[in-house]
Order: C-alpha cells, then structure tokens, then sequence
C-alpha cells in the first residue's frame, strides 16, 4: 500500500496532532507514505464563492503534481472539505471542456491536469484498503472500557460517498471495534458541525455543535476524521454549556490518535496533550485496571 | 433560514434572484450538502448556494458583512502563500469585521495559543503572492467566458 500524502493547510498548524498521528499509525500498519511535494491551499469552501473555475484550478493545481508521479498512486487525504474538493474536480474532469478549461490556467503553473488521479479519505483506505482485522491484528494495548461517538461529519461522505452512506455511514464502527473500544451510535454522526458559521455567525454555529455534542453525550470521547470538525467539536464547549444551561465537556480524539493508542504509539507521535477540552478523562478511564470477569 | 432550499432554487428559476440573494438562507449555508443528497430529483442545491454566495458578494449585495470578511480574508492569504495561514487569516478576519467580534474571539484564541494550536508567523509584505499568477489566468479566463 502506498500513496501520495496531501496534509492539507491545517494539518501543519491547529491540527498538526492528527497528521502525526496518521502518518505514525499507517507506518505502524505498514503503509508507504509520501508527502506531496509543493502542494497547495485547496481552496477550501472559499474559492467557489470568489470563482467557479477557480475551485476546480486549486484542486487540480495539486491533481496535477500527483499524476506526475509515474507509478499513479492513490493521493490520501485527512482533511474532509480537502478530499470532497478534490473528489468533485476529478468528477468535473470528466467533461472535456472542463478540463480543458482547467488546463488553461494551470499552464501558467507549468502543470497539466490529465483528471486520472484519484483521492481517497483516511477513513476509506483505513476501513477498506487496510480493514479491521489487520487493525485488530496490531493492537497491544485495547482501548477496553472507553465508550467512543463516532462522527463523520459531512464532507466525509457527502456529496461523494464511494465508500459508505451518505447518511448514516457506518465504516468506523467496525474500526473502533478492532481497537477495543464500544461504540456510542447516536443521531448525529452525519451531522454538519457548523464549519464556518462558527466564525462569521457564531450564535447559529453553537447550536449546531451543541447538537452534536448533546448526540455524543453518554459517551467518553468522540472520534473525529476531519480537522475543522475537531477543532469546532473541541473548541467551543465552554459556549455550548452556557447554551444548554449544563457543563458539556468532551474530549474530541481524531480517529488515529484512538488507533494509535491502541498500537502502544508514544505521545510524540500522538500529541493528546494540544486539545482545548482535555483528553485525560478519556485517558484515565483506560489507565484503571481491567474488571476480571468471574 | 427564511427560505428553504427548494422554494430558493424555484425562486432563481423565475428570476427572483435579488429576493434570494436578500435571504438569509445563503448565508447560513455549511455546506453539508444534506439538501443536495436528499433531493429526488438529484438537484445540486449547494452548488447553487454557492454560486448565489458568488453573485452576491460580485454586486456587493451587503447581507452578511461578516461572511465577505471571511471570505476575502481567507483568499487573500491562500493567494499570498499558496497555503493558509490560519493565524494571519484569523487577524485579517477580526481586524476587518471590527473590535466587538475580535473580543468574543480572544479567550479561544489564547486558549489555542496555550495549546500549541497557533503558530505565529510574521506576515510577508510586497513581492509576489505564491498563487498570483494562477489567480491571475483565472480572473482572466472567467472574464473571457
């Protein structure tokens, strides 16, 4: 298994804990994992609003970069608004004058876009191309007692779900299974968690992490697989208690740290220190002794 | 929201649009594509918002202050260094929507900061943004079209 690594911008900063966690956990599963070299912004949910070609130019700019590797592999990415850009320009490139168009101005970069690079999610390839049993196969240490909420949020599978429903998607439970821990089903795995209104209008943004947050309620932590959803999930709770009148504290793992504990990864690589809503709750009820069963 | 997504998209249809782009619907589109999926008729709703977004910010329609300053914000950094500085984004977003947002954004800011979650970059002024060019070749194939 080998791919070509696209980090995306917040994986370097706010959510740098989850591309260290990635690429430790793949090289524990034995992974190959290239970083793509000069990569670029992928325009996030910006560039359409300021141009419709320029949310395809930004996507392939780094599409582009990938296909020149020889050998075709499969670009990963962690960042879901990242992979749900990327997916769409290579739906788009299948028109001929779309990509036609694309090319025009990557040519200014030097780049040709040929729309034969294909970008998957962590969780695609950590759920298919890798599987629970080989996840399973590696853990030394089970995450036995700890309750985790799974949580998708939307652009892990939509509008491109090629790996799990558009709804109500189901691909962690069977990886969070592997490593030990039990699963907290709830109504808001596929929720959206209020991306950027928490920025530009935060009393509508709150509610909707509020509702997330209330669907995770009962269990230890949530498992997150995209770094904007962590970081509104994590970064907000404070404001979410005022807002339902309780205290609402969470710790909000991103999916690999989880698997990562389970494999006996060092803190280096798992940094459970950077998040706001401290992760020790979650922590100290792994740390308590198994109950022995008569 | 004030419109539904379906009576939004029937309003475009019929040319409604400035009654549209006048909602608060498009502003408080996440992007989560739920319309879009549930739609039998396979619709790309969120892509029209989007586009709605586009057409709005272009004849300065001034709904939502605070989204324009978001999103020119973050263009201008992704353009300057082919990557987004998210700290320096954060500062030109609260230094354009004014002094009364930035505060209720200090405490989570220094709370992030404490964390490791910042890195403070010092921004670079003059010469040439790394996306430049190809914003550029853009404005100038969309202006062709």
């Amino acid at each position: 298994m080998r791919y070509l690594f696209y980090p995306g911008c917040s994986a370097d900063t706010s959510a740098l804990e989850y591309k260290c966690s990635t690429l430790a956990v793949l090289a524990a599963l034995d992974a190959e994992i290239e970083e793509l070299q000069d990569w670029t912004c992928c325009g996030a949910s910006v560039a359409g609003v300021k141009s419709p070609l320029l949310s395809l130019v930004l996507p392939a700019r780094n599409l582009a970069l990938a296909e020149r590797k020889a050998d075709h592999r499969d670009v990963l990415a962690i960042c879901s608004a990242c992979y749900a850009n990327f997916r769409r320009t290579e739906e788009a490139a299948a028109k001929p004058a779309t990509l036609s168009r694309i090319n025009q101005a990557l040519d200014v970069e030097g780049l040709s876009y040929e729309g034969t690079a294909l970008t998957r999610h962590l969780l695609d390839i950590l759920a298919n191309d890798i599987g629970p049993e080989r996840i399973a196969a590696r853990v030394v240490r089970p995450l036995a007692g700890l309750t985790v909420a799974p949580y998708y949020g939307c652009q892990t599978v939509r509008p491109f779900s090629p790996f799990d429903d558009q709804e109500r998607p189901t691909s962690m439970n069977a990886i969070l299974q592997a490593i030990g821990a039990n699963v907290h089903r709830h109504e808001r795995e596929a929720s959206c968690c209020g991306t950027s209104l928490l920025m530009t209008k935060p009393e509508v943004g709150i509610g909707m992490v509020a509702k997330v947050l209330e669907g995770c309620s009962g269990a230890d932590c949530a498992a997150t697989v995209c770094p904007m959803c962590q970081m509104n999930l994590d970064s907000y709770q404070g404001r979410v208690s005022s807002e339902l009148g309780r205290e609402v504290r969470l710790p909000v793992f991103f999916l690999p740290q989880l698997i990562g504990l389970a494999f006996g990864l060092p803190e280096s690589a798992l940094m459970l220190d950077r998040h706001l809503a401290s992760t020790k709750p979650a922590l100290e009820r792994l740390a308590q002794p198994e109950v022995t069963e008569e | 929201m004030d419109l539904t997504p379906r009576r939004m998209w029937r309003m475009t249809h019929l040319g409604l649009v400035d009654e549209v782009l006048r909602s608060k619907t498009v502003w408080l589109c996440s992007m989560c594509y739920q319309c879009q999926v549930r739609c039998p008729r396979g619709i790309p709703l969120t892509e029209l918002i989007t586009r709605l977004k586009q057409v709005a910010l272009a004849r300065g329609v001034a709904q939502s202050p605070d989204s324009r300053a978001f999103y020119n914000a973050f263009a201008q950094v992704m353009r300057r260094y082919g990557r987004v500085r998210e700290f320096e984004f954060m500062v030109r977003y609260l230094l354009a929507t004014g002094p009364v947002k930035a505060l209720g954004f200090a405490g989570l800011g220094l709370d992030m900061l404490r964390h490791g979650k910042v890195r403070l970059e010092v921004p670079s002024i003059g010469g040439e943004g790394r996306l430049d060019k190809l914003f550029d070749r853009v404005a100038e194939l969309e202006a062709q079209a």
